[in-house]
Order: C-alpha cells, then structure tokens, then sequence
C-alpha cells in the first residue's frame, strides 16, 4: 500500500519521543522543507484527482499457465516447418542463380549474339522470310520452360513468378499469411534479384531485331533497356 | 546448454536468448514465462480489441525467440519485447480497433444505469476497467502508448523514447495530452475509480 505525506509524519514524531538524537535531523531550514511538503502534496493531489491513474498502474491479468508452454511449442513447431520450406525453396534458388550465371557466360562468350544471329542468311534485312517469323518473339537459348519468367526483362512478371512459386511452398508446408510472407521476405529477395540479372544478360527479340548487341542509341533499344529504377525498386 | 531446471530461473535474459538461439525449447518456455505478464498487461491497455491480446503476445514472443540471437544484452528484454508488441499492435490491431470503438462505446455508455444498483466487487472492477479500456481507445496510439508505459510499467522518459521510436520532448507532450484528455473524459466518473 502506499505511503501518505501523513503516515510520515506520524512515524517521524514517534521517532523523535523515542530518539531524541532523531530531533537534530528535524532540524532542516523551514523553507526548503516547505516547497519539498508542497510538492509531495501536489503530487499527491494529483493522484488523488486522477484516481483512474492508479487502475492503469494495475498490471496484474490473469496468470495463463500454459501460455509460456504453448508459445514454446509452436515456436518449435515453426522451426520445423521453417526447415522443410529451406529444403524446398533453397535448390530452386540455387537452380535459379546457375541459370543466371549459365546466361551471364554465354553472353560474354558470344557478345549478345546467338550462333543463328551471325549468320547473315537468318537476318531480317537479307532475307524476307525470317523478317516474317521474328513477328513471334523468341526466346534466345535453351533455357527450361519453369524458368521462362525469369528471362523477362520485366520486373513485375518476374515479381508475381516468385511470389507465386513462394506461396505455393508456403500452402505445401501449411504455413499461416504471416509465416509466408516472413518466408517470402528470406528467400524472394536474392530468388529475385538472381531474375533481374538474367533479365538483363538475356537479350529480347522484337520485329525486325537483327539481333547482335543492343545499340544504346536506338529507339527500340531505349523500349528494351530495362528500367533500372524500377528494378531497384523491386530488388 | 542448461541442464537443471534451476538454471533457468536464475539465468539472465541475455543468457536465456542465448540458450534460444541454440535450440534450447526449455530457455524459450522460461524466457516466455518471465516476460509474459508484463507483455499481456500491456497489450491489454494499448489493444482496443481485447480478443486479439493473447494473438499479439503470442506473435511477439515468436518474434522475439525467432530474432533471439540478435538480442543486445545492453538494452533490457522488456524494452525490446515492447517495442515489437506495439509495432505489431499497431500493424495488426489499430485497424480493427477503429472499426469496433463506436459500437463498443454505444455499449458501455448504456451499462451504468442497466447494472449499477447490482453490481458487485468482481463486477464493480471489470466495469471500472472497461470504462478505462474505453477512455484509452478514445486516445491516439502514441498517448496510450506512452500513458501505459509511464504509468503501468514505470518506464523512464528516455526507454518510452526508444519504444516509441521518437525524441524524448514529444514522448513527454504525448503523455501530457493524454493526462489532460483521460482527465476530460473521466472526470464524471470519478467516484467508481476510488477504492
């Protein structure tokens, strides 16, 4: 219970009748000793008026006994679930990057030519018909059809590509929203940016593209260039 | 790694978030148990919907046994624990509590003349409480913030600073409005707060 001005009062007078060598430490100067009396009151009257002060310093609640256990175990749990969705997550990841990196050499290595770009019978401008077949898009290489996504420039699709394939792990090990997106937040970054870079290695290919490295001052290369804002934005 | 059950009781917190970050599921059960009052009282005063307390302590101990070894022994347990219940709070719970303030209020602006001639110590207590509860929910996030931190769990100017995640002088403005206001809206009410 707490103290009143007046309870100290009280106890110091029968302090003092007991142990009169107590009465030299009374002796204080009278006016300190009042503004000190005066805002202990205040203080007090404070509380006093503002009773509902005292409620809200209450923290008892309830004792939940197995609240400690319980938040152990899921924690536990968690940790389970967390490791078999590693399992899962991590070759795709790995299969992803070596991707990248397969796209990042065979572009060094060919200059941002395929072997059918050198040859000057496959270009547009000699000759009519592959003018006419490059109205498709097509996709340079010989990468794997679940990878496709990652080969667009675009980082949306390549957005939505990872998030769907996160979430997918996320319903195979039965994870909650807020598990997912935890999981999302470890693995989509560098599952991401691994995207983005094999966008940018991966040259597209549009009506009348002669193929070749992109030439930085062209019109259609400018529609090309990936928005590196954008990209930043999204990595 | 413990071995005696006694180890956990009188180990630090630094030594229990160690003991977690190594896999120890009894240092988490202990370290859970220690702090579990203090994060579920309050959550009871910032949390308007009291239905999602024990979901948000819940969420804060998982993040706080998920993140154990990042846990810096130079700042108390109790801060860190606070500053990610109320960030949780917030994501999670302001929402809804906005939502469900004015039928709530509707509600309890009807209770005293329904039950006062009855009501007994237990009642008397738990209509005390709401009537706070409701005059909490009347205040902005920060101010019920920092009331419950000052007030419930005595926390200096300069740990709600860093709960609060803003200077020291507005921590104190926001603790001061929010005297003045619980003052304006509680003051009718007095009399069912005295002991």
């Amino acid at each position: 219970m707490r103290n009143t001005p007046n309870d100290l009062s009280n106890d110091l007078s029968n302090d003092i009748s007991q142990e009169p060598w107590l009465g030299r430490m009374s002796q204080a100067p009278q006016a300190a000793d009042d503004g000190f009396v005066r805002r202990v009151m205040a203080a007090h009257d404070a509380q006093q008026d503002e009773p509902w002060l005292d409620w809200l310093a209450d923290n008892r609640i309830p004792a939940d006994a197995t609240f400690a256990a319980r938040v152990a175990g899921r924690f536990a749990d968690l940790q389970a679930k967390r490791r078999v969705a590693g399992r899962i997550v991590r070759p795709l990841a790995a299969l992803a990057a070596s991707a990248a990196l397969g796209s990042l050499i065979w572009l060094a290595v060919s200059n941002g030519q395929t072997p059918a770009d050198s040859n000057p019978q496959n270009n547009p401008k000699n000759n009519p018909m592959v003018a006419m077949n490059n109205s498709q898009p097509t996709a340079p290489g010989a990468a794997p059809a679940s990878l496709e996504p990652l080969l667009i420039p675009d980082p949306q699709a390549a957005k939505t590509w990872f998030s769907n394939q996160t979430r997918q792990v996320a319903t195979t090990v039965n994870f909650t929203r807020m598990q997912a997106s935890a999981l999302v937040s470890e693995y989509a970054v560098p599952l991401r940016i691994t995207g983005l870079l094999m966008g940018l290695a991966m040259p597209t290919r549009h009506d009348g593209d002669t193929g070749g490295a992109p030439q930085p001052h062209s019109h259609r290369n400018n529609q090309d260039r990936p928005d590196f804002a954008r990209l930043a934005q999204v990595a | 790694m413990a071995t005696l059950s006694t180890d956990y009781a009188a180990a630090s917190d630094a030594l229990l978030a160690a003991w977690v970050a190594g896999g120890d599921r009894a240092a988490a059960t202990a370290l859970v148990a220690r702090h579990e009052q203090v994060v579920r009282s309050f959550l009871r005063r910032i949390c308007f919907d009291q239905s999602m307390v024990d979901d948000l302590a819940q969420e804060t101990f998982l993040r706080l046994l998920r993140h154990a070894d990042r846990y810096d022994p130079a700042y108390p347990m109790r801060t860190w624990l606070l500053t990610i219940a109320r960030r949780l709070s917030i994501s999670a719970g302001e929402k809804k509590s906005r939502h469900n303030a004015p039928e709530a209020l509707a509600k309890a602006a009807k209770r005293p003349q329904e039950a006062e001639p009855a009501l007994d110590r237990a009642d008397h207590a738990a209509h005390t409480n709401r009537l706070l509860n409701l005059a909490l929910a009347k205040l902005s996030e920060p101010q019920r913030t920092a009331l419950t931190l000052f007030y419930q769990q005595n926390f200096s100017i300069e740990d709600m600073a860093q709960v609060m995640d803003m200077p020291a002088g507005t921590v104190k403005s926001h603790l001061h409005r929010a005297r003045a206001a619980l003052q304006e809206s509680l003051s009718p009410h007095a009399q069912e707060f005295m002991p």
